[in-house]
């Protein structure tokens, strides 16, 4: 278990007074997520995206308490939870959906076996 | 027996003989039998000889010899081997039957014998047979007679073939040795083609007899050339050419036959022929969509022949198109010899449509125009049973139950068998009596009746308990119904809809998984019926087992295929991908997620409503530009009002409000379609309700009202703004306003279930619980369109009203009734919370937002309680956050599928509950100091240090345990300083001042150091506690509190009864000790209760008050009394997620019956003017971000107050008089202040949050501070973010 160094705990605090809202550099989009976050603090994926956002911004510290949060209230979110793990083991990259400039980050086909029966055609 | 049981017998006695011990009386009896049947005379003769000589008085031996006397004409020696046989043996069976045969041969029933074989050859076969029996009385005798008897038997059309089998069969199975009878066995198959294949086996080997060969080899020809092709047994023909070589009759019917199969053999090869063939066969069991294919397929090559058009025309006639079946019958006529045949077709056709128009113009309410038709009808065919259940169903319908009765009673007694006329008869007496007296009904038929109707007897039964079930099931009487659903499925066990009303029935007990198994016992049968597989479909689909329901419909033959199936499986199908996406892409796979909905956007393109589900899947899985560009390429690519609406409806989805506009501007309604316009006008309802909502969230109810009224200005008809109107009506206690809106909204929506739920909140609000009651209850029930998240909002409503019970059976139903979605887990948890059950609850939350979600929220589910292992390799690690994870590698963080609101709410109400599941200590430090006072006295420097451990407890509180080491001076007592010493206990009176100055050094520095200890429980109602005040000080003292708060209509509550300490300083506090006499006085302590009251919505403003009357003691110290008046208005001037900023008013007022403020012996040390009121402006300031959360305050004000004069020993007269009865001159006047401070949390780790806290008060007399600092520590991380704003560690003794 992590604990937090107290000798920086002011200069915790003054970073964290200095990133109050007020903060005009901010990227969009980490304002955007920002705002997101805050009209529903409890939605897992706005925390998710938060804190993918902070990460970029380089604020790991901030990224990691909420995926810790959101890990917390949605248990069952394994996506979320590999993020974590990601962050934990030292990854401070953010990857994009499939199709985005990043590529595809899994690659593989969906697994055959999982796929639903054929699709009727439709009837004219 | 079976026809081939005598030839068995045959087998069996061919066999070698099992041995046993013969009586030689019996062998020879045997003997003579066989002999007589053989008409060998004198064979039997020796035998019976033999017979009588070992044993001259046998009765049967004696029998068979008079028997063979008469049969040989030797009469008189019959006459006396009877007489004989009668003086032996007086009551032998054997008497009756030389009797018998003498009467026929040679006595009185000669000439009775005669006419019967003359009525046998004149063709009266029935009357012959009934001479015969009367002459035989019962028994024909052996031998050719018995042949002559069984024969004219198996002439009779009255079972007689089976009758003379019976019979000849017994015969041959008696005397096995006679072939006659065996011949005569045999020929009788030849009535009864085709032969079986034992018989030619019998011919052949009588054929070996010479006395049985000719007559064998005739039958066995018969035989042969009786053979069709369906029945040619070729060995047969083989066996009796090899005896017969020169038959050239069977040889030529051999050839034929052959010939014939050739033919056929090349005929089956061909597809065409086969599907010809088919075709018949599947339209006989009505498998109309497979027959039509068959047909099809035979066209190509027959389509001519009258077989196949006449095929065609059944098929057709099946459909209902009977013009296009009566034209086909006459085209089948015209190429076919057997007119007679399609003429009768065509008359049946041409009724069946009559009773067709017949039955559309019933349909329609055209009830005259119907019955006109029925006329038409009758003029077609007047004998049609058709037609009199046609007459019987209208007369029903028009209310004629006499004449329907008539009717249906008359087609039964044209058919006896007529399932249409039993279930006329049936829906009469349900419509009648109900179940029960259709039940009377079908129970008075006689079992000769209920066999008659075959298949229509239990279909009728099972009709009846199914209306049964449906009236126990409204009646809410579940039990009695499922046992009424098991009865319509025993009746008719293969009719899968009985099973899925039953299956509905289970799952609205709560028992989904038997309604499962119910309709999966004819699902998985091989070669399920297509209905079986769809009603298993249709209802796995209903309790969310898409995958399931799938994989049975696959199973479905294509060309049984329903226009209901194909929807529902490309319905399920798109459900299916979309889970999937969302699971992989949960599972850290966003690459596979995307790619499936890929797939399904190529497969599905064209088909505009699932695309549009498709987009909202996209939106779902967190990628908003997918799915905002396929709806875009769907209303560009197609560009329909339709395509337009439903983008605008998705953008709408995403709060895009203004695009949503800017699209319907460009969309007028003139000359949309009526769907279209609707949908339009719903969108711009929306928008309206969502700004109203806007509006009325921030209280501005009025403004709402005017927003959606100038909508409705636009779209009158808009039956969603007229709820919303409603409901502000209803919400502002305008009952008739609300109640003439909702009957306009009723009457533009007659089945709109919202409107009748606020007509529920109308009626519930306004005191009609009565009513209120009946709306709740049907809205519970199931209803087609119906949802599961409606119906909560239903149950919400009886919670609404106290009726808990009610509302728990309600959820229980519920949730057996139907898939369960995330808010119905999340009704389940609360119920759950309300009964001190939270670890289920949390359970329940888990199952909700779980993506493969369990049966029902009733049946548990047993969740992995880690997550973790759920990871690729996953190694078993602890929940709690800072423990270790499983390393992943050094891939990037990925984004993740956005959840729905239902599940945000879930998480956010699951997060709720962990938090306050969760349990953490808290330690800190306070520093209390005021420079102002007197040293020794009212300066005060006090530090304070709580620690305070929490654990969760029930009814979702905490347990706190508190220790807390209070230290405290006040300084010393200057012995200099005359005017504070002597206004120090009793020093005044301590004698001169020299005795004065050593009475203040004994009192040194006012200190005091302790220990106070709390306990106490809490919870969002409730807070009660007891402690002490710090042990060690000079005066301790038990302290506690309970406190209850609670809402009233639109406003909350407090009331509070408790004893706490006042803190002002170390003689209010902790007491201290008179230098002078040694008297320990202070420590005191205000007992009271509290009243408090407020108002805040959450909107633009709160008001908030308190009341309060205590009483105050302490030891030594004069009783005093205090009331207090407080109250204040706050308007929130910002109001955002982060920042929130208010000013306010207050005014804060309290008098003091005792004015004790001073220090000498007796008084209290604490300010306690008679009169103080105060005027404050306050304003506040709180933001947070992720890890921070604060608030600054400040406060100016003016205040006015007054003080008595006070007496020094105000307890003491003694000591007051002692001292020359000096006082403490009161004052009164204006002050005024001002105050700063502020609070600040900060999330250091996970577990980890330190706290603060500065406050400054500053005015004329007056300059207290306080500062200080306090972690607290989370036994797990907290689920929600910090608490804004913050909520500071208090010490006990600010309880």
């Amino acid at each position: 278990m992590k604990t937090f160094p107290p000798c920086c705990v002011l200069g915790s605090l003054l970073a964290a007074l200095a990133a109050l809202p007020t903060a005009a550099a901010e990227p969009a989009s980490l304002e955007e997520a920002r705002a997101q976050y805050w009209k529903t603090p409890h939605d897992p994926a706005a925390i998710n995206a938060l804190a993918l956002r902070l990460l970029e911004a380089g604020d790991a510290a901030g990224a990691r308490l909420l995926l810790y949060r959101a890990v917390r209230i949605a248990p069952d979110r394994v996506d979320i939870l590999a993020n974590l793990a990601r962050l934990e083991a030292g990854s401070r990259a953010v990857g994009a959906m499939p199709g985005d400039a990043a590529g595809l980050p899994d690659g593989a086909q969906p697994d055959p076996a999982l796929d639903p029966p054929p699709l009727w055609p439709a009837r004219r | 027996m079976s026809r081939l049981a005598p030839f068995l017998i045959l087998g069996a006695l061919a066999a070698p003989a099992v041995h046993a011990a013969v009586d030689p009386a019996e062998a020879l009896l045997s003997q003579a039998r066989r002999w007589q049947s053989l008409d060998r005379h004198d064979l039997a003769q020796q035998a019976l000889d033999k017979l009588l000589r070992i044993a001259p008085d046998h009765p049967d031996g004696l029998a068979q010899l008079a028997l063979l006397q008469l049969r040989t004409m030797r009469r008189a020696e019959a006459a006396a081997t009877l007489a004989r046989l009668k003086r032996l043996h007086p009551g032998h069976q054997g008497i009756a039957r030389v009797e018998q045969q003498h009467r026929l041969l040679a006595g009185a029933d000669q000439s009775r014998l005669l006419a019967a074989r003359a009525l046998a050859r004149s063709g009266k076969v029935d009357a012959a047979i009934a001479a015969f029996d009367a002459l035989y009385r019962g028994r024909p005798p052996e031998g050719e007679m018995a042949l002559e008897y069984w024969r004219l038997v198996a002439r009779s059309e009255r079972n007689g073939w089976a009758r003379a089998h019976a019979g000849l069969s017994a015969l041959v199975r008696d005397f096995p040795d006679n072939r006659r009878y065996r011949l005569a066995l045999a020929e009788l198959y030849l009535d009864k083609p085709p032969a079986p294949a034992k018989l030619f086996a019998e011919l052949k080997t009588l054929s070996v007899h010479p006395d049985s060969r000719s007559q064998a080899l005739g039958v066995w020809r018969r035989a042969l050339l009786q053979e069709r092709l369906d029945s040619m047994q070729r060995g047969a023909f083989v066996a009796y050419l090899r005896e017969v070589p020169d038959d050239d009759a069977v040889k030529d019917h051999l050839a034929a036959l052959e010939g014939e199969a050739a033919k056929l053999r090349a005929l089956l090869a061909d597809p065409a022929y086969r599907a010809r063939l088919d075709a018949a066969a599947l339209l006989d069991q009505n498998r109309l969509a497979e027959a039509e294919a068959k047909l099809d397929r035979a066209r190509t090559r027959y389509g001519g022949e009258p077989d196949v058009l006449g095929g065609y025309g059944r098929l057709r006639e099946k459909q209902g198109r009977y013009d296009e079946a009566i034209d086909l019958y006459r085209q089948a006529a015209a190429k076919d010899s057997d007119k007679a045949a399609w003429q009768a077709r065509i008359a049946n056709a041409r009724l069946a449509r009559q009773l067709q128009l017949a039955e559309r113009a019933e349909a329609a309410g055209e009830l005259d125009k119907a019955w006109a038709m029925l006329a038409e009808a009758a003029r077609i065919k007047p004998r049609s049973v058709d037609l009199k259940v046609a007459e019987g169903r209208l007369l029903a319908r028009r209310g004629e139950r006499s004449g329907a009765s008539a009717a249906y009673r008359t087609a039964l007694k044209m058919d006896p068998g007529s399932g249409a006329a039993l279930a006329g008869l049936v829906e009469l007496s349900l419509a009648a009596g109900g179940a029960e007296e259709a039940e009377r009904l079908l129970s008075s038929l006689a079992p000769a009746r209920r066999k008659a109707f075959g298949r229509a007897y239990a279909a009728a039964q099972a009709r009846v308990e199914r209306e049964r079930a449906e009236r126990l099931l409204a009646a809410g009487r579940h039990e009695e119904a499922i046992a009424a659903l098991q009865r319509a499925v025993a009746a008719e066990p293969q009719d899968p809809w009985h099973r899925f009303a039953l299956a509905n029935a289970h799952v609205a007990a709560g028992e989904a998984v038997r309604g499962e198994r119910l309709l999966r016992e004819l699902a998985d049968a091989p070669g399920a019926d297509g209905e079986a597989l769809y009603a298993y479909a249709l209802f796995g689909a209903r309790i969310g087992q898409d995958r399931a329901a799938l994989d049975a419909l696959q199973r479905v033959a294509p060309v049984q295929r329903s226009d209901g199936m194909q929807a529902l499986q490309r319905r399920l199908w798109l459900r299916e991908t979309l889970r999937l996406a969302s699971a992989e892409l949960a599972a850290g796979r966003p690459a596979r997620a995307g790619q499936r909905l890929d797939e399904a956007e190529r497969q599905l393109a064209g088909d505009a409503e699932a695309m549009a589900g498709l987009a909202r899947g996209w939106l779902a899985l967190g990628r908003p530009e997918r799915a905002l560009a396929l709806s875009a390429r769907l209303s560009t690519s197609q560009p329909t009002p339709a395509s337009t609406l439903r983008h605008a409806d998705l953008l709408l989805d995403m709060d895009r409000d203004d695009e949503v506009r800017a699209l319907l501007a460009r969309l007028p309604a003139e000359g949309l379609a009526r769907e279209d316009a609707e949908a339009r006008a719903g969108l711009l309802a929306a928008l309206a309700a969502r700004k109203a909502e806007r509006l009325y969230r921030d209280g501005d109810q009025d403004g709402a009202r005017v927003v959606l009224e100038t909508a409705l200005a636009e779209a009158p008809n808009d039956a969603r703004l007229l709820r919303e109107l409603a409901a502000i009506d209803i919400a502002q206690a305008r009952w008739p306003d609300a109640a003439s809106r909702l009957d306009a909204a009723q009457r533009r929506a007659p089945g709109d279930d919202e409107v009748r739920l606020l007509r529920v909140d109308l009626d519930r609000l306004s005191g009609r619980l009565e009513a209120a009651r009946s709306g709740i209850e049907q809205l519970l029930a199931e209803a087609p369109g119906r949802s599961v998240d409606f119906r909560l909002r239903v149950i919400d409503r009886l919670e609404a009203m106290g009726e808990a019970d009610a509302a728990r059976a309600a959820l229980v139903r519920l949730a057996g009734a139907a898939a369960p979605t995330p808010r119905l887990w999340a009704y389940a948890a609360r119920q759950a919370r309300r009964d001190n059950l939270p670890d289920l609850a949390l359970r329940r939350y888990r199952n909700g937002l779980a993506s493969a979600p369990a049966a029902t929220p009733f049946g548990e589910v047993p969740l992995a309680s880690r997550p973790w292992s759920m990871l690729p390799g996953g190694a078993a690690v602890a929940a709690d956050a800072g423990d270790a994870l499983p390393s992943l590698g050094a891939g990037p963080l990925l984004p993740v599928a956005s959840e729905t609101a239902d599940r945000v709410a879930l998480h956010e109400a699951y997060a709720e509950l962990l938090d306050r599941r969760t349990g953490g200590v808290q330690t800190g430090i306070e520093l209390t100091g005021r420079k102002s006072g007197t040293a020794g006295q009212s300066s005060l420097r006090m530090a304070q240090a709580p620690l305070v451990v929490t654990i969760p407890a029930r009814d979702e509180g905490r347990v706190f345990l508190r220790a807390e080491p209070v230290t405290m001076s006040v300084g010393t007592l200057s012995p200099d300083d005359g005017y504070s010493r002597d206004r120090f206990g009793s020093i005044l009176l301590c004698g001169d001042e020299a005795a004065r100055r050593a009475c203040a050094a004994r009192a040194g520095e006012q200190r005091a150091t302790g220990v106070a200890f709390g306990v106490g429980y809490e919870n969002v109602r409730w807070r009660a506690d007891v402690g002490t005040t710090p042990i060690g000080f000079a005066v301790e003292d038990v302290v506690g509190g309970v406190r209850y708060s609670g809402d009233l209509g639109q406003l909350y509550y407090s009331v509070d009864a408790s004893r706490r300490p006042l803190t002002s300083s170390v003689l209010t506090y902790a007491g201290t000790t008179d230098p002078a006499s040694g008297q320990t006085w202070g420590g005191v302590r205000a007992t009271g209760a509290a009243f408090g009251l407020g108002y805040d919505r959450g909107g633009a403003f709160g008001v908030w008050s308190n009341f309060g009357y205590h009483w105050l003691d302490g030891r030594n110290v004069k009783d005093n009394d205090r009331l207090t008046a407080m109250a204040g208005i706050y308007w929130r001037v910002v109001d955002a997620p982060t920042a929130r900023m208010t000013v306010g008013l207050n005014s804060i007022n309290f008098w003091f019956r005792e004015n004790l403020s001073e220090f000498t012996l007796g008084h209290g040390g604490y300010y306690s003017p008679q009169r103080y009121n105060s005027l404050s402006l306050p304003v506040s300031y709180a933001g947070r971000g992720e890890r921070l959360s604060y608030v600054l305050r400040g406060s100016v004000s003016v205040s006015n107050s007054r003080e008595k004069d006070a007496p020094f020993f105000p307890n003491d007269p003694e000591r007051q008089r002692a001292a020359g009865n000096p006082v403490y001159a009161g004052s009164s006047g204006w002050g005024s202040g001002a105050s700063l401070g502020g609070l600040f949390e900060y999330q250091l780790a996970p577990k980890w949050v330190l706290g603060g806290r500065v406050e400054l008060d500053y005015s004329e007399f007056y300059q207290p501070g306080r500062v200080g600092l306090y972690l607290r520590y989370s036994f797990a991380p907290p689920a929600s973010p910090l608490p804004f704003p913050p909520e500071p560690l208090q010490p006990y003794s600010s309880f």
